[in-house]
Formats: C-alpha cells, sequence, structure tokens
C-alpha cells in the first residue's frame, strides 16, 4: 500500500535563499511521523510547503495519490490535510465556537459538521464551556486545543501539527500529547514538527531529524530516542 | 437556553433609523420648523447624506470587512459618475434614462475594481494601500486632461432627472422624489450588507481579516476573497457616484474626486465605527451633515449676527471647518479609537485587558 504521504527530493525556500535541501519523507496511514531538529533547521518550512502555502521549487509532493505540485494551500485542505500552525493563529476576536465553524469551511453537510462539533466539545469539555468567548482569551493551553479541534472539523486524513508545544506549561504540554496520542489511536495520521524532541519522540512511531534543510537522520522513533548522538544534540545529555 | 424563552419585540436601532427617515416627508413641521430657523431646507440636504452614506458602506466592505486600507475609493465614485454622465448627457449619443447608468455604473466600477485588485491584492499592508492612493490620484488626472472625453474641469452635463414613465414627479424644486429614491438605494445597500455579512463569504471575510494565514489553512482562498470585497466595494461606490452625478445635475468637477473625498470617507468610518453598519452610518451622518448642512447654517447666522464682516476667511465658520473636523477626530483617536458604535470585536482588538466576553450577534452560547 502506498503512503499517505510521500514527499521526494523536495527544495524550498523564501526569496533567493533555500531552506529546504532535497528532503524526502513519507507519512503512512494511521502512523504519528515526528520531525524534530534544531531552530531553523526547515522544519516549519517543510510542513508549509506541504500544505501549499509557500511554493515548492523542485521535488514532488503526492498525497494521497494526488499529486500536489502547484496545487494552492485551500485546495490542499479540501483534498483532506487539516493543519494546525506553528503559533497556533487561532482568530483571536471570533467565539471558539465560531472558530471551530471556520474550520468546517471547506465542508458543506449540515449533519456531519453538528456531530463533528459535539465530538470536538466531548475531546475538549473546556471549549463547550467557553464557546461563547473569544479565542483570544483563551489560556495558551486551551488555544491549542482549540487550534487541533479547528484543524480536525475539516475532518482531514492527515493532521499536520507545528510546534504544539510552544510556549506551553509542562503539564499542559503532557496533555496535548495525551490528546495527539488518543487521536492516533482513533485512527488519525499524523505528522509532528516538535522542538520538543523527547516528547514528541515518546508518541511517535517514526522520526525524521532535521538539520539544516537536510534529512540527516531517520528510523523508528524509540531508536531515534535511544541513540547516543540525538541524546546529545537533542536530548540534552 | 435562549430558545425556551421567546425575546420580547425589540425594535433594533438600524430599523429604527430607517423607519424615522422614511417617516421624515410625511411629516412637514420637522422641515418647516428646521426652515424657519434656519432659513434651509433639510430635505434637501438628505440626499447627499444617503449618497455618501452608500459609499461609506461600500468602503467599508474592503476596510471594515477584510482590514485592507483602501486610499483610493474616490476614483470608482467618479467613474459611477462618469459613466452616469457619458450614457445620459446630450454631450454623447447614448442619451440614455437614468436607469440604464444605475446598472452600468456600479457594473463598470466593480470591474475596474477587479482589474486594480487582480494584480495588486497579493501586495500586503501599506504597499496595497500607496496603490489605491496611486490610482485615486491618476483617476483624477486623467479625469481633467481627458479633455475630449470628460469636458476637463467643466464636468459632463446637465445630467437628466430620473424621470419614470407615467408619473410626472417635480424632480428640480420638489425634495421629496430624490430623497426617496436615495434612501429606497440607500436601504437596499443596506439589506445586501445585512445578508452578506451573516453569510459564508461575511464569515470569510472577517476570518481573513483576522489572521490571513489561519484563514488560508482552513481551506479559504484568500486572493479570491480579497478580490471579491474589492469587487463589491468599489461597485457600491460607483453606484453611489451614479446617484451623485444625478443629483448635482452634472458630474461636478474632477476635484470632486480628489483624496480628501477618499480621505473624509475613511473618516467616517473610522468616527461612526469600522466593520459596524451602523457605525458607518452615522458616522456619515455627523460629518457630512457637519459639512453640508451645519456648517452653512452657522455662516448664515454669522453673517447675520456681524453684517460688516463680509469676505474675511476667519470670521466664517467654514474657514474653521477643517480645524473643528481635525481636532474632532483627535480626540476620538485619544479617547474611543473603535469609533462612536465599534463593532464588538474591534472593541475586542483595542481593549484587550478589559475581559469582556465577546457577544456575538446570533450566538448560539
Amino acid at each position: 500500500m502506498p503512503a499517505l504521504l510521500t514527499v521526494d527530493k523536495l527544495r524550498s525556500g523564501y526569496g533567493p535563499i533555500d531552506v529546504l535541501h532535497d528532503i524526502s519523507m513519507t507519512v503512512d496511514a494511521g502512523e504519528i511521523v515526528a520531525m524534530i531538529g534544531a531552530n531553523g533547521a526547515g522544519k516549519t518550512t517543510t510542513l508549509m510547503t506541504i500544505a501549499g502555502i509557500v511554493k515548492a521549487r523542485a521535488g514532488t509532493i503526492t498525497f494521497d495519490g494526488q499529486n500536489l505540485s502547484g496545487a494552492p494551500a485551500h485546495k490542499i485542505v479540501r483534498l483532506g490535510m487539516g493543519q494546525s500552525p506553528e503559533g497556533r493563529k487561532i482568530f483571536p476576536r471570533l467565539t471558539v465556537l465560531e472558530n471551530l465553524e471556520m474550520g468546517a469551511f471547506t465542508r458543506t453537510d449540515k449533519p456531519g459538521i453538528a456531530d463533528d462539533l459535539e465530538k470536538m466539545f466531548a475531546m475538549f469539555p473546556i471549549l463547550r464551556e467557553r464557546k461563547g468567548q473569544a479565542g483570544g482569551l483563551l489560556s495558551g493551553g486551551q488555544q491549542q486545543m482549540l487550534a487541533i479541534a479547528r484543524a480536525l472539523m475539516s475532518r482531514p486524513k492527515l493532521l499536520l501539527l507545528d510546534e504544539p508545544s510552544l510556549g506551553l506549561a509542562p503539564q499542559i504540554v503532557v496533555q496535548i500529547f495525551d490528546v495527539i496520542r488518543d487521536l492516533n489511536k482513533s485512527g488519525m495520521s499524523v505528522l509532528l514538527v516538535e522542538q520538543n524532541a523527547r516528547m514528541a519522540l515518546r508518541i511517535a512511531h517514526r522520526a525524521y531529524v532535521l538539520e539544516t534543510g537536510r534529512v540527516t537522520f531517520t528510523d523508528q522513533a524509540s531508536v531515534v530516542l535511544n541513540d547516543p548522538r540525538i541524546r546529545a544534540a537533542y536530548l540534552g545529555e | 437556553m435562549a430558545d425556551a424563552v421567546k425575546k420580547p419585540f425589540r425594535l433594533g436601532w438600524e430599523p429604527a433609523l430607517f423607519l424615522m427617515l422614511i417617516a421624515f416627508p410625511f411629516l412637514p413641521i420637522f422641515e418647516s420648523l428646521f426652515f424657519t430657523t434656519t432659513q434651509r431646507s433639510l430635505g434637501d440636504q438628505m440626499p447627499t447624506v444617503f449618497i455618501f452614506a452608500i459609499l461609506a458602506l461600500g468602503l467599508n466592505v474592503v476596510v471594515g470587512y477584510t482590514g485592507i486600507l483602501h486610499l483610493g475609493i474616490a476614483a470608482f465614485f467618479a467613474i459611477g459618475a462618469y459613466t452616469a454622465g457619458i450614457l445620459t448627457t446630450a454631450a454623447y449619443s447614448f442619451e440614455l434614462p437614468f436607469y440604464v447608468a444605475l446598472i452600468v455604473g456600479p457594473i463598470l466600477a466593480a470591474l475596474l475594481g477587479l482589474l486594480l485588485g487582480a494584480p495588486t491584492l497579493r501586495l500586503r499592508g501599506d504597499y496595497l494601500a500607496l496603490v489605491t492612493l496611486g490610482f485615486g490620484e491618476v483617476t483624477k488626472s486623467a479625469l481633467t486632461n481627458l479633455q475630449s472625453i470628460t469636458a476637463g474641469t467643466q464636468g459632463l452635463g446637465p445630467v437628466p432627472p430620473p424621470a419614470l414613465p407615467g408619473l410626472d414627479l417635480d424632480w428640480a424644486s420638489d425634495y421629496r422624489p430624490f430623497y426617496f429614491l436615495t434612501l429606497g438605494i440607500l436601504i437596499a445597500v443596506v439589506l445586501l450588507l445585512r445578508n452578506i455579512e451573516s453569510s459564508r463569504l461575511g464569515r470569510a471575510w472577517v476570518a481573513l481579516r483576522e489572521d490571513e494565514l489561519a484563514a488560508n489553512c482552513m481551506g479559504l482562498n484568500t486572493a479570491k476573497l480579497k478580490l471579491a470585497a474589492f469587487a463589491l466595494g468599489s461597485g457600491l461606490a460607483g453606484l453611489a457616484g451614479v446617484l451623485y452625478a444625478t443629483r448635482l445635475t452634472s458630474t461636478s468637477e474632477p476635484n470632486a474626486y480628489d483624496f480628501n473625498r477618499s480621505i473624509f470617507m475613511i473618516c467616517c468610518l473610522i468616527l461612526g465605527g469600522l466593520g459596524n453598519r451602523l457605525g458607518v452610518l452615522l458616522g456619515v451622518f455627523i460629518l457630512v451633515g457637519f459639512d453640508n448642512i451645519l456648517c452653512p447654517i452657522i455662516d448664515a447666522q454669522i453673517q447675520q449676527a456681524f453684517p460688516a464682516s463680509g469676505g474675511k476667511i476667519y470670521l466664517q465658520f467654514t474657514g474653521w471647518r477643517l480645524f473643528v473636523f481635525g481636532l474632532a477626530l483627535i480626540l476620538m483617536m485619544r479617547f474611543r479609537p473603535e469609533g462612536i458604535i465599534p463593532s464588538c470585536r474591534m472593541k475586542h482588538e483595542l481593549h484587550p485587558n478589559e475581559l469582556v466576553p465577546v457577544t456575538v450577534p446570533g450566538d448560539r452560547a
């Protein structure tokens, strides 16, 4: 069975500068794949290029059997890729409910949307409590939950998460990662970009290590977690 | 929980305002009272206010809904006015009725909006604002210099009144036909915008204004959304332009569509409340009312009180008009930057520390 997402020799960047040099990776259906690396390694750029927000300069991206070359971001969402961007990017002045409804913008099946809204509220009870409040008034952890729930509202086949632990208290990070693991257990495929390598490697099946725009190491997450070089470089040992 | 108890009937501010405006001509006491105290007709001035309200609502689609700073709305206003001039005056062989211009003007303005927007809307923030400013200036210069088409500084005229077949109305001395025509079109525009605001398109615009990247991630086609806002805003400005030329019976001179006009409309939006329909209407009523109704009245009163003052400009209130105007805006920016009737979202942005939960119309919480 072909992989859900296949990235082959992807090159992209901003202005005169190439950030990614020949990135190749795959995500299989039902997997959590972690992408770890230092600041500026190209993790977010990889995600943004896959999502179509940054244009690829070379290489191919195949998602669910379709070639995404040159496809604009809004079409890629329709093909089944949901994203929680870096810094969460919730709509601060829309209510929690409106944020979630905006996540389902590409869908028109009203009963299905209502069903999914109920599911989100069951998964994140705090969002139900706060559904009439402006998204900007939520705490960081609640905003991250909202960002994940909003991405799920498009019923994606693949969920892209960019630094879900960013700026959150350790306890909240544990909560968020539990949510990601549960989501995956119910069948969601996840591509997870993280600086918090330890947490990411604990829940992921496989991992890619990025350095200056190249994949320098890839293996099962447990192998990566126990590799002495990785431990020294990213886990502070 | 709100569903269980039926809300008591409450007339909204917006319908109340329009009911009052509809009732005004039927209660001649107000008109005559105004006339005896000021020697001027209020009803005569109101169509101008309504026309600028349409223009401001069009600008609000671009600036208020999607957050693009548009500094050249006067250009599209001019395109509507000159379309009316070209289609209806005897200077050209078309001599079509007003109602044709009423349809063609907005369409042409909207198309030009698309034409300007398509290559430029990918620019961000200040750069786009500069493009719109430049377009406004180019349009004004073109109108002045394309003498053979626009009659230069003379303007095109006379634009005939919007005659209705079978109905003999006195468009020249009775204020009521124009009053009802412009008010009717304004109400139609308000209803249209009300529907759009609560539609998918309206919500998409709000999301776009909030965070373009996030909107993109949600599957919104941001380029198309901006173009749609630009086209609708320009079209409404064109509509206002057609009415303006018809009201003045001339396109007036190109200077009526200069940068000051664009800025004046932005001021109406900021004063009243950016993004809020009722706020925009109030802003227009206050500023256009001040400019077109109050200033001449005060001038006349001063003339009466000091007959000897003659032509000295500093003894005319009109000379101090911009001073008062500027002062009001400065005070506004200092004490209430969100406008008199802000949109709830805008208020939250400017006063993030007041932890007032946002309640949005139609809140299902």
